[in-house]
């Protein structure tokens, strides 16, 4: 009887570490996930330069990486990122003409890729922006 | 087992808020996500004939129309129109600097249940922000 007490103590104990691990590990999990956050805040980033025609205006400046580098300045001051854009004009194939900028130290370990494709039917233009971003 | 007790305690609570903090999260992206991919409802709705509100006229563009008539909305009417009638909600559109341009709706009161969704947007052919804040 004494010994059975011991061990149903013993267990209680046990299950109490383990719903305190579970419930630790739940409210983990439940932490609103930044990069998820990072993705879609880029993501809406990039189809805003595209629409409002960034993009194009960048290869029409004096110095195109510069203009590619204010508009990254405009992301927020927590954040870091890294941006290629390629353009590709007629007569095709032709090797595009490349720009990058950076703002900010990556950090490798919480980077997060987005990439979007812009075109131009009147001018037979298209392009390729890459940019990956980290919270500085 | 006091100890433990009252961590579970505590845990519970920060467990509590912060399912109420997801729940404020879920709601702000479907909320942000309304606003600025799609027309709303009717297409050329206004502030008398609107059921679903949507500031899209073209993806991630602002129709400068429509914001108007978002600042007319009274505030608790709002959140039903946004498809979230449980939470309140707070838009704040703003330059890249952070400096407002417009915002509509109730400020939160209590931070750690509320979640607020950055997006950029193109308003008046400019890169800004519109911020979602949802809260109950």
């Amino acid at each position: 009887m004494k010994k059975a007490f011991i061990f149903t103590l013993d267990a209680l104990f046990a299950v109490s570490i383990l719903a305190v691990f579970f419930v630790v590990y739940s409210f983990e999990m439940n932490v609103p996930k930044e990069t998820y956050w990072l993705s879609e805040m880029g993501d809406t980033f990039m189809t805003s330069l595209d629409k409002n025609g960034s993009f194009y205006q960048i290869f029409t400046q004096s110095n195109p990486e510069a203009a590619l580098g204010s508009y990254l300045n405009q992301l927020p001051n927590n954040i870091n990122a890294n941006i290629t854009v390629k353009i590709y004009q007629p007569p095709f194939p032709s090797t595009p003409r490349e720009f990058k900028a950076s703002k900010g130290i990556m950090n490798p370990t919480q980077e997060t890729h987005i990439k979007r494709v812009f075109s131009n039917f009147d001018s037979m233009e298209y392009g390729l922006a890459e940019m990956v971003l980290s919270y500085g | 087992m006091v100890a433990i007790n009252s961590q579970w305690g505590a845990m519970l609570k920060n467990n509590d808020a912060s399912e109420a903090k997801i729940a404020a999260e879920k709601a702000a992206y479907l909320s942000s996500f309304f606003l600025i991919d799609g027309p709303g409802y009717p297409q050329n709705w206004n502030v008398s004939n609107v059921t679903i509100i949507g500031l899209a006229k073209d993806l991630n563009v602002i129709d400068q129309r429509k914001f108007i008539e978002l600042m007319k909305i009274d505030n608790y009417t709002l959140p039903n129109m946004l498809g979230i009638p449980d939470f309140k909600v707070f838009i704040n559109l703003t330059k890249t600097n952070d400096r407002t341009i417009n915002s509509t709706g109730l400020r939160p009161i209590l931070p750690n249940t509320s979640a607020v969704i950055m997006s950029y947007v193109v308003f008046n052919n400019t890169l800004s922000r519109l911020y979602v804040t949802v809260w109950k």
